[in-house]
């Protein structure tokens, strides 16, 4: 079992708040990342395939193609885009780092070629912040 | 001086470079099908990276000196280990294990465990799990088989 990790960057604008809420309520759980103008982050993508690689070949999955499929499903969609405004896979969705690290999987998921499964992304939002998630 | 923890076992890691030339070409295919499944990795010239390699063990902490592991053995098991082998060598021509396998990620992870492994059985430590980076891009994790959860 060998897990192959390639990472991926993205600029994007969002802005985090809560329709539901009243804008003192957005501002007191968002504090700043509630501007209503927005912000941006670099945003870098770890997404990590499993499984055992082909015998002949020694590779696990071929690299060209999975940046083909994270592209077209992630980065085309997401870069250099507002993910409240541009991007339809966040319609109705507050995109915090932990939401987008969801969705990109549910994205992901059914792209991935059956042999090297889906095995976790990471979203690193800042050199701080970064959201996880793990398949089982 | 007594430890706080007398069993407690943790996980220590350990990073280290090498530097190594390879290429990815099976001979029973033409250059054509090499290219097709390699891509530029395919050119028999060959082509090098700057490796990092992070080795993680895992063991009681020693009431006497509170280490797991002395770093220096650490250092020299995987210099002698990985480094010498490895290091300023073409992998495709100059390493013995590459000779009917093609030199991928993959495949010097699997290398460098066999070779990492017996060394730290005989520390009495547990070889937890290995991450090999081939650029800021790339990188493999393997745990001799096992998941990454088992070993976490």
């Amino acid at each position: 079992l060998i897990y192959l990790t390639r990472r991926y960057e993205f600029s994007a604008s969002h802005r985090l708040f809560n329709p539901n809420f009243s804008d003192e309520k957005n501002w007191e759980i968002f504090k700043q990342c509630n501007n209503p103008n927005g912000h941006g982050h670099n945003y870098e993508l770890e997404v990590t395939v499993k499984g055992e690689p082909d015998e002949q070949t020694g590779m696990l999955i071929d690299i060209m193609k999975l940046d083909e499929i994270v592209h077209r499903v992630i980065i085309q969609e997401v870069d250099h885009k507002h993910l409240n405004l541009d991007v339809s896979m966040f319609e109705g969705i507050i995109p915090t780092a932990e939401n987008i690290v969801v969705i990109f999987w549910q994205r992901l998921l059914p792209e991935v070629p059956k042999h090297s499964p889906l095995h976790r992304l990471r979203l690193f939002e800042s050199r701080n912040n970064v959201a996880e998630l793990v398949g089982h | 001086m007594a430890n706080p923890h007398p069993v407690q076992r943790v996980t220590v890691t350990r990073k280290a470079r090498f530097s190594s030339a390879h290429f990815y070409a099976l001979d029973e295919w033409d250059e054509a099908k090499n290219k097709a499944v390699f891509y530029g990795c395919s050119n028999r010239m060959g082509h090098g990276h700057n490796y990092l390699l992070e080795v993680a063990v895992n063991g009681p902490i020693d009431p006497e000196t509170g280490m797991v592991v002395n770093l220096k053995d650490l250092k020299a098991m995987i210099q002698e280990a990985v480094i010498e082998p490895l290091d300023h060598q073409n992998l495709n021509h100059q390493v013995a294990y590459f000779k009917n396998r093609v030199p991928t990620l993959e495949n010097i992870a699997r290398y460098i465990w066999e070779a990492l492994s017996p060394r730290v059985t005989a520390l009495h430590l547990d070889l937890q799990w290995i991450r090999l980076d081939e650029n800021d891009t790339l990188f493999v994790e393997y745990a001799g088989g096992k998941s990454l959860e088992q070993v976490s």
